[in-house]
């Protein structure tokens, strides 16, 4: 009897050992787990803080693109306006022309050579406005 | 900055054989810098608003 508790024992005391290692390994997996569901989190998390950055961007872009588009609009608006009222002035003036002889005579009168000539050659000057250029330099002169 | 407010201003001219080309040319000299009047005030006004949004994002990114 004695044998054999000892070798009971003995198959006791291999069991919890095993048993210890076991729980010891399972510990460490568990640990190792952790670790890599950490670094999981971290990686969503910055995943998740670039895409917010990435939505916020585009709807920076977005609201952008409407505000240069209803600046664009305007604009387009106030310039059709404009080119109607020249139109509209254009007209006026060519009716005036033909109800009026003295504004008639007036529109066919020629325009002297010298000055037509000062008048038809204009360049860009370097404060990029338009210009007569020097009439010295075309032959002619003004009186 | 917009590509309509950016564009090159209008720059009129051609022959001014009598009166009537320059009557025409001094329409189209205003409606050209009335065009380009108008593109300015835009500019600005998208700059200023720009500005703005953006001392209010600067605000708000302080606070």
């Amino acid at each position: 009897m004695p044998a054999l508790n000892r070798y009971v024992l003995v198959g006791v005391v291999v069991f919890c050992l095993s048993l210890l290692a076991t729980i010891g390994l399972l510990a460490m997996r568990l640990e190792a787990t952790f670790t890599k569901l950490g670094a999981a989190q971290a990686t969503l998390e910055e995943a998740l803080a670039t895409s917010n950055e990435n939505a916020k961007s585009l709807k920076r872009l977005a609201d952008a693109a409407e505000r240069d588009g209803k600046v664009t609009a305007a604009l387009a608006a106030d310039v059709a306006k404009l080119t109607g009222q020249s139109q509209k002035l254009q007209a006026q003036i060519r009716a005036l022309a033909e109800e009026n002889e003295d504004v008639q005579t007036f529109l066919r009168v020629p325009v002297p050579d010298a000055l037509r000539r000062v008048l038809e050659r204009r360049g860009t000057t370097e404060d990029g406005n338009v210009h007569a250029l020097d009439a010295g330099s075309t032959g002619t002169s003004l009186p | 900055m917009p590509e309509a407010l950016v564009q090159a201003c209008p720059k009129p001219g051609g022959a001014l054989p009598t009166a009537g080309a320059l009557v025409d040319e001094l329409g189209a000299t205003r409606l050209a810098l009335d065009t380009c009047a108008a593109q300015v005030d835009k500019s600005r006004a998208w700059r200023e608003n720009e500005q703005a949004l953006l001392d209010a994002e600067a605000q708000s990114a302080t606070k």
